[in-house]
């Protein structure tokens, strides 16, 4: 089994669920992370490896690690709102509790999961826009100048949206549109020093030249279509 | 895995067509991103190509993109589609024909499909002309000077239920099919047939076909749904339309033909297949009687070629194949030899869908020129069915252009025919019948209806099957189109239902006048009636009041005042309630009503203050594909949540 956490408004995400479920081959459940943090019990058997442990949710279902071949990650936060009920000294404690367990439980799954947390989000490597252009330099895109001043913060590169091109990168492979090597290398490298498994990268073409326009570990799957899908599962099969 | 259809001799015995040439079609892993064109055989990837250069050159074999000349551009052509469902987007860029001699297809396919760089091969059975005992022969007399009109003979035109309603169509603005593009894809045509004069685009991909099989076959096909408004011959469901056709044969094979049809059309335009191709059942083998023959979306660069095509809103409909098969039998879930891993049986919708329209072929009304074929609309014994096929036409006994056994002679443009059979019979009825109603929008000045708009009319609409011995309508090959219903279906109610609503509505204003009239006449009575009692009691009262004056001036007060706040509670409030517009619809009581009832007014009062934002002016959330899914995991959410809170409150 997949097993999906996203939030129930990720659209993305259910998207990839139809389309998991509609390639036939290995079955795919979403899960919000309320469902997980509120779970009826979560087991963990001593001496077990991290794919022992099971949830039990609040329908009575449990969901097996050890029946889980991957896991497609999209928690941005855990769940506030019961933990809000507790004693206010002690809500920061609950909730980094709760955030401490699923940073070490992503992290330490044995199966393919796509994204690993990091320390700044459980859903994977976030980085400022400007370490993000500091990157796509690194890695050989074109970049439009940018200043940094003490008032405001970097303004985002203006592209025209109709002339933006997304292509993600999954595990160094380049996935989307047909790219020249230069772009391809850029995309691959930008991707590694961007440091998750699956990344989206937004460019567009302007005098010739591969601009850099923005990147994400939330990937929009919508955008990458069927050849995203595919890859994703070949991905899984590894 | 295939072998060639039925060969020239076999065609012979039973007048259909010698089959296309089998074709090898290789898919190639996305992530390799082959490139095979413009002087290039590579792996953007970085894989080595060498050893499937080496196969190939050793074979004398091609390879070259099945879609269009470069992958650049068939990447490009997808690329420029907006699609209303991501999800159901195709990579055609994959798809690959091996050009090869005919006898080392198979042999290739094995050391082709071995290769890493190589999701797929396969190879294709020839398709044929989903024909079946089309061996009618031209009859020796010449044709007279000028033709007789044939009309009356089609009955599939007429009303329902035997036939369409083609003929209430034409009385509606653009129900001949002005403003729609046709594309049958199929092998030849007789495009200077003496009723295919008007709307004809011609030959405008690959080459015909020189077997006389073939070209009776697309001239009947064309007959139905374009033949020309004139007084002789024929005429076609939708001649206003402009149709235009392409060939298997001379290179693009099936999927080829489809793509480019698709490429030339726009949304709401119509493609026909007039094709099926030996299928599982008898090992992929071509035989005479077409048993076990299917219809071709089944093989993966077929069904790409329809979904892109549906995708791009175009119509496909695919004529059900006359294999005798229940398609939805369990020998279609395996892939044949050398198909990709991702395949999956197209025949189960649930599985993955073409979005074409699927054909089956229904038996003609009984004594139809004089010959019975069963029930009325009952599966004739020839036709593939299933759940997937979505609506039938007449599958026998269709009369229109070609082949010469009604009117013959030695001038092929002039031959008509009485028997044309087979779901191709049937599929071209279905065209017309689409392209009538997408005329029909045309001409309203809506948008043209979608793929999945068509298949749903058609589904819910129309005359239903019929059982006939052995041959029962679990059988699916659903109904038979009644365009009138079709239009309702796709357009809403019309002056017809308008016209019906008005004359009810006068008749229920006219009771409500007459039942006004007589109540007046009783309530003036009454109120004359209470009037007189009322001026004979104040009467006798001011004559009380006048005696005791004094006594009973200040209690009088102090009555007065109370039935104020007896108002003010009872009716006053409410009034004022009324009067802010808070109180809508039948919450308010009728004055003088009882407590219960005002109770009831002001608790509908609250309700409605509750409810606010009303039905009509919220949102449609369950309209997303992924709506229900969304609502089902945020009840998930709330329900942990509660349960969790729950919990930790019995714990304190």
């Amino acid at each position: 089994m997949i097993l999906i956490i996203a939030e129930p408004f990720d659209m993305a995400a259910l998207w990839l669920h139809t389309r998991i479920a509609e390639s036939g081959g290995i079955p795919a459940k979403v899960v919000t992370p309320a469902q997980l943090s509120y779970a009826l019990s979560i087991t963990q058997y001593l001496g077990s490896p991290h794919d022992g442990i099971a949830f039990r949710l609040a329908n009575e279902e449990t969901i097996h690690m050890r029946d889980v071949a991957a896991v497609i990650n999209r928690i941005v936060t855990v769940p506030q709102a019961h933990i809000n009920q507790a004693p206010e000294a002690d809500r920061n404690y609950a909730s980094s509790e709760i955030h401490a367990f699923m940073l070490g439980w992503l992290g330490a799954l044995p199966c393919p999961v796509f994204n690993p947390p990091s320390p700044e989000s459980l859903s994977g490597p976030w980085h400022s826009d400007i370490a993000a252009l500091n990157f796509a330099v690194l890695a050989g895109f074109a970049c439009t100048p940018a200043t940094l001043g003490t008032g405001e913060g970097l303004k985002p590169f203006a592209a025209d949206t109709a002339s933006v091109d997304t292509h993600f990168v999954l595990d160094g492979q380049v996935i989307g549109a047909l790219l020249d090597a230069s772009a391809r290398d850029a995309m691959i490298q930008f991707a590694q020093l961007w440091g998750a498994r699956l990344v989206q990268i937004d460019s567009c073409v302007r005098e010739g030249r591969r601009h850099f326009v923005t990147a994400s570990s939330m990937a929009d799957y919508r955008r990458g279509g069927a050849l995203l899908v595919r890859a994703i599962l070949k991905a899984i099969q590894l | 895995m295939a072998k060639s259809g039925k060969s020239e001799d076999e065609s012979g015995k039973n007048g259909g067509a010698p089959a296309s040439p089998p074709e090898l079609i290789v898919v190639t892993r996305t992530e390799s991103a082959m490139r095979a064109s413009a002087g290039r055989f590579e792996a953007l990837s970085g894989e080595p190509t060498d050893t499937l250069a080496t196969i190939l050159a050793d074979n004398g074999a091609q390879m070259v993109p099945l879609f269009g000349g470069t992958e650049e551009r068939v990447i490009a052509a997808s690329a420029t589609l907006d699609y209303a469902d991501p999800s159901a987007a195709v990579d055609l860029s994959n798809f690959y024909k091996i050009e090869a001699p005919e006898n080392k297809l198979e042999s290739l396919q094995s050391d082709l499909f071995a290769q890493d760089l190589v999701d797929g091969a396969y190879v294709k059975p020839g398709a044929e002309p989903a024909a079946f005992l089309n061996d009618m022969a031209p009859t020796s007399d010449e044709a007279p000077p000028a033709s007789p009109d044939f009309s009356s003979r089609q009955g599939y035109l007429d009303a329902a239920p035997g036939g369409v309603e083609a003929r209430w169509a034409w009385t509606q603005a653009g129900g001949r099919g002005a403003g729609i593009r046709i594309i049958d894809i199929e092998g030849a045509w007789r495009f200077t047939h003496e009723d295919l004069s008007v709307n004809q685009g011609g030959v405008v991909g690959g080459t015909m076909s020189t077997d006389i099989g073939w070209r009776n076959h697309g001239t009947a096909v064309l007959g139905e749904f374009s033949g020309d408004q004139n007084p002789f011959g024929i005429q076609g469901i939708a001649s206003d339309a402009v149709v235009s056709a392409i060939s298997i044969f001379g290179g693009p094979g099936s999927a080829g033909a489809i793509n480019a049809a698709a490429a030339r059309l726009s949304a709401g335009d119509v493609i026909l297949i007039e094709l099926h191709r030996p299928g599982p059942r008898f090992a992929f083998a071509g035989r005479a009687d077409q048993r076990g023959y299917i219809a071709v979306e089944w093989w993966p660069d077929d069904f790409a070629a329809i979904r892109n095509a549906a995708n791009r809103g175009i119509i496909v409909v695919e004529a059900g194949g006359n294999g005798a098969e229940n398609l939805d039998d369990a020998i279609y879930q395996t892939p044949a030899a050398g198909f990709p891993a991702t395949w999956t049986n197209p025949f189960r919708r649930t599985n993955r869908d073409s979005g074409a329209i699927f054909v089956g072929a229904g038996a003609p009304p009984p004594g139809t020129h004089g010959r019975t074929h069963g029930a009325d609309r009952s599966r004739l014994d020839f036709s593939n069915w299933g759940a997937l096929v979505d609506t039938q036409g007449w599958g026998r006994e269709v009369t229109t252009a070609g082949y010469g056994d009604l009117q013959g002679g030695t001038n092929e443009d002039l031959w008509y025919t009485d028997r044309f059979s087979g779901t191709s019979s049937a599929s071209p009825i279905i065209v017309g019948v689409v392209a009538s109603l997408q005329g029909m929008a045309r001409a309203r000045g809506v948008p043209v209806l979608t793929p999945a708009q068509i298949r749903n009319c058609l589904r819910t609409t129309g005359s239903p099957q019929q059982d006939e011995p052995g041959r029962p309508a679990t059988q699916r090959v659903g109904t038979r189109p009644n365009l009138r219903q079709l239009s309702i279906c796709a357009f809403g109610k019309g002056k017809e239902i308008h016209k019906e609503v008005i004359k009810e509505g006068k008749e229920a204003f006219k009771e409500i006048k007459d039942t006004r009239k007589e109540f007046t006449k009783e309530l003036r009575k009454e109120v004359v009636k209470e009037a007189k009692e009322f001026t004979k009691e104040g009467r006798k009262e001011f004559k009380e009041i006048k005696e005791v004056k004094e006594v009973k001036e200040r209690p009088d007060k102090r009555i007065k005042e109370k039935d104020k706040e007896k108002d003010i509670f009872e009716g006053g409030l409410l009034d004022g309630i009324r009067e802010r517009g808070i109180l809508q619809g039948g919450g308010a009581a009728a004055p003088g009503s009882d407590i219960e009832g005002r109770l009831a007014s002001i608790e509908a009062a609250v309700e409605s203050l509750a409810h606010f934002i009303g039905s009509e002016l919220r949102p449609d959330l369950s309209s997303s594909a992924l709506g229900g899914q969304a609502q089902d995991l945020s009840q998930a959410d709330q329900y942990s949540k509660d349960l969790k809170d729950q919990k930790d409150t019995e714990s304190y």
